[in-house]
């Protein structure tokens, strides 16, 4: 079936803009196509028994499950007091929320955005490209990077503890 | 036999590799604005913007195994090259310890790679004696366009 025109300018609009996360001082893109909102940090119920998810954000008839990372986007057990939104983002593995201290709303015609040298991607890599922004590098993450991140390490504390393995939105 | 020009470039911890006298293009006198790339190998966490160009920096003696440096004044050193007949240069940098020096090597010189470091075989293409000891001629390819 074609798109509508609305459709069409919408996901235009998604294309357009990214948005920036800031975790400990740490910059982050994001594509505007991968969230779903940003939601106030109020609003995730915090509750232990999600493996590493410090809680879960009900949205409509959907649960998030919500980490909360640090600016080395690894997975913390509690929440610094700078932390006041949380993004759920979309992946192909389902969604996340990731608390972060804020988030900016970033043109893409201000991007120039460039692959990530080979000798700095791998298994562990999680970023998708790097950003060049106001002469500023800023790595653009992959959300089915960072799932699969989560993922695995939910996994292998489940492995260790006998906790719940990971959960998805 | 014909001398080639080449230069040899210093590294932390005792270790010296040679490059083609084309490939190094720059050494920065002061350490530029670095960013760093989450979740990158320990030894190539940082990027700098050179010439409009996002450049990787690799600390090849953090990658043989010699503790990480303990600063950010780090010397960089900006080398080029050429993936492929056709293709476009490419740039990376390595922290380098001291300024390189422009040497003459000829085919008569070829040694074996350190033996004390198998690594060496990953991301060198060739091997000189130079003054007793092995001097690695770098594959900048291989050092900057894959994962190690």
């Amino acid at each position: 079936m074609a798109k509508s025109a609305l459709q069409q300018i919408r996901e235009a609009d998604l294309h357009a803009r990214s948005a920036e996360l800031v975790v400990d001082g740490q910059s982050l893109l994001i594509g505007h196509i991968h969230i779903h909102s940003v939601e106030p940090i109020l609003d995730v119920r915090m509750e232990s028994g999600h493996g590493l998810a410090l809680g879960m954000l009900q949205l409509g008839d959907d649960q998030w499950p919500v980490y909360c990372l640090d600016g080395n986007l690894d997975i913390l057990g509690n929440v610094p007091a700078t932390r006041r939104a949380c993004v759920l983002l979309k992946s192909d593995h389902g969604g996340v929320g990731i608390l972060c201290d804020e988030v900016r709303v970033v043109d893409n015609t201000a991007l120039r955005v460039v692959p990530v040298p080979g000798c700095m991607s791998g298994r562990q890599s999680l970023m998708e490209s790097l950003a060049v922004i106001d002469g500023k590098v800023t790595c653009v993450l992959g959300t089915d990077r960072l799932s699969d991140m989560l993922q695995s390490a939910a996994n292998t504390e489940a492995a260790e503890t006998g906790a719940q393995p990971f959960e998805e939105g | 036999m014909e001398d080639c020009k080449a230069w040899m470039v210093p590294l932390r911890g005792k270790h010296r590799v040679a490059v083609g006298e084309l490939e190094l293009v720059h050494v920065l006198p002061d350490p530029p604005e670095m960013f760093t790339v989450l979740k990158a190998p320990r030894h190539c966490r940082q990027v700098f913007l050179w010439e409009g160009h996002v450049l990787p920096i690799f600390d090849l003696s953090q990658w043989l195994g010699e503790d990480p440096r303990s600063d950010d004044n780090a010397h960089l050193g900006v080398f080029r090259y050429r993936p492929g007949p056709d293709e476009a240069l490419r740039y990376g940098s390595l922290i380098i310890e001291g300024a390189p020096r422009q040497i003459l090597v000829n085919d008569s010189q070829g040694c074996d790679l350190p033996a004390d470091q198998e690594s060496w075989r990953q991301v060198a293409s060739s091997c000189f004696d130079y003054g007793g000891r092995p001097v690695p001629v770098l594959n900048l390819q291989r050092v900057f366009d894959f994962a190690l």
